[in-house]
């Protein structure tokens, strides 16, 4: 059972439909006009050359070019992690890295490596897109914990300093943060979560089906990604608050001064 | 620097600061900046909005960096090493007291839960003994924070403060918001002999009531 292949003429009634948000930007004043043409202009190239080196990538079928990209796709990841979570990339970069890469890596290798075992176990055709599922929730769950963390922290110093006057060393004084920052990162996957199948088709089980893959075997790979993904998201969010918690402060206790901008 | 041990002899000054500079991040907010405040003694920094005064209470904490200039804490030079021993004596008290928990007991305990505190932790008659001498009945335990009021709020947190041994209060604006009945009870908490309080107010009835008072100006600080 094949797709049904979407025509040019189909492609442009798809692109006439953002007409409607357009228009509601514009008639509601909200700004967002130029934001939605350039985000969606960036999309549809950004797919658009996916899908090309993909397809190279898949032909090619090779172990050090698919960790080479594995290896450009956690540089990406991480430098748009700290640049969306507005925290200082030169000096963050070698920090954050550990725990996305770390955490989205080991986890992609027990799904792929280990459950499915493709032959050759690297193959592309399920290493890459599985890997880039779990690395792409991974980072947007690391933006918000990130950014929560230090929000917090700097929102409230005051409370952060009576709780270190009171006796707490940075480990205690900076737990309720770590605490508040792991569930803003993770709660909106926790809320997709329970209404899936309900509410929404997840993108992976819509797609296999597209693609002609039965129904069950479709289900079995969504629960099994999205179990990764949010294993992925804390465990990366956690080892990243807990490498900054210990190269962020001064010796003193205090937020380093290239977080006080 | 050399490593300085806490003096364990009472010193009759508690805070003294010479020619000290302050830098919060990258910014130099005080300089060559000098004061002392003794044993008992009750004194209160003014200013505009914005001007340093926090910065100042920080700084007794060890919270900015001191580029130059000595500070001392009840005899010890503030570094590293006497941080931990400096910050044991004193209590910060914001404008919106931070209680640490949702009910006024676990509030009164939540410092005692940090590892350094644990083999403080006060039982429950040390615990109504020192409410009461603040005029808080022992009903408030149960309560909850948010049904406290503001002046209660605060003098609970002293009570808590002294539970603790601390001995220098650094008080920011902690009569902001409140009545004057309450803004007087509250400055009949810290009115202890043994107290040496370091305030920061814009409360002109507070300030009146000051032994001591000095203006931060343009990034200096004027014995008034």
């Amino acid at each position: 059972m094949g797709t049904i292949n979407l025509t040019f003429w189909g492609i442009l009634i798809i692109y006439l439909i953002l007409l409607l948000p357009i228009l509601i930007s514009w008639h509601l004043k909200l700004g967002i006009i130029k934001n939605i043409i350039i985000s969606v202009c960036r999309m549809s190239i950004q797919l658009f050359l996916v899908g090309l080196y993909l397809k190279f990538i898949f032909d090619l079928n090779s172990f050090t070019v698919n960790m080479l990209w594995i290896f450009i796709m956690i540089i990406v990841a991480n430098f748009s992690l700290l640049r969306n979570s507005k925290l200082p990339v030169k000096e963050l970069f070698p920090w954050t890295l550990i725990g996305i890469s770390g955490a989205s890596f080991s986890i992609m290798a027990i799904f792929v490596w280990v459950v499915i075992s493709p032959a050759p176990f690297y193959d592309a055709r399920y290493t890459i897109p599985i890997f880039g599922m779990i690395l792409g929730n991974c980072m947007n769950g690391n933006i918000i914990s990130l950014e929560r963390f230090f929000s917090g922290i700097k929102k409230n110093e005051k409370e952060f300093i009576t709780y270190q006057m009171m006796g707490a060393d940075l480990n205690e004084a900076t737990l309720p943060y770590i605490k508040s920052a792991l569930t803003a990162g993770i709660s909106p996957q926790l809320s997709s979560v329970a209404t899936m199948g309900i509410v929404s088709l997840p993108g992976m089980m819509t797609g296999q089906m597209l693609g002609g893959a039965v129904p069950m075997t479709a289900i079995a790979y969504q629960v099994a990604i999205i179990i990764c993904i949010l294993s992925g998201m804390v465990t990366g969010s956690t080892i990243n608050l807990l490498i900054l918690r210990k190269t962020s402060f001064t010796k003193q206790g205090m937020l380093k001064a290239v977080f006080l901008k | 620097m050399p490593i300085l041990k806490p003096s364990k002899t009472k010193s009759r000054i508690m805070i003294e600061f010479q020619d000290v500079t302050i830098i919060r991040g990258k910014k130099t907010i005080l300089s060559n900046i000098s004061f002392t405040i003794n044993r008992g003694e009750k004194s209160v920094i003014i200013g505009q909005s914005g001007c340093g005064k926090t910065s100042l209470l920080l700084a007794v904490m060890g919270f900015c960096t001191i580029p130059s200039g000595t500070m001392k804490v009840n005899g010890s030079g503030l570094t590293l090493a006497t941080l931990s021993s400096i910050r044991s004596q004193i209590a910060y008290i914001p404008q919106e007291p931070v209680l640490g928990s949702a009910n006024v007991l676990e509030a009164i305990m939540f410092p005692f839960e940090f590892k350094a505190n644990r083999d403080m932790k006060p039982d429950s008659n040390k615990v109504k003994e020192h409410l009461k001498k603040f005029g808080l009945g022992s009903n408030i335990l149960e309560k909850r924070c948010a049904d406290v009021s503001g002046g209660e709020k605060q003098r609970i947190v002293i009570a808590r403060a002294l539970m603790m041994n601390k001995s220098i209060f650094l008080a920011d604006e902690v009569t902001t918001g409140l009545d004057a009945a309450n803004s007087e009870l509250v400055w009949n908490t810290f009115n202890l002999p043994d107290l040496t309080v370091l305030s920061v107010s814009h409360d002109p009835l507070w300030i009146e009531k000051q032994q001591s008072a000095y203006k931060v100006e343009n990034g200096k600080l004027l014995k008034i």
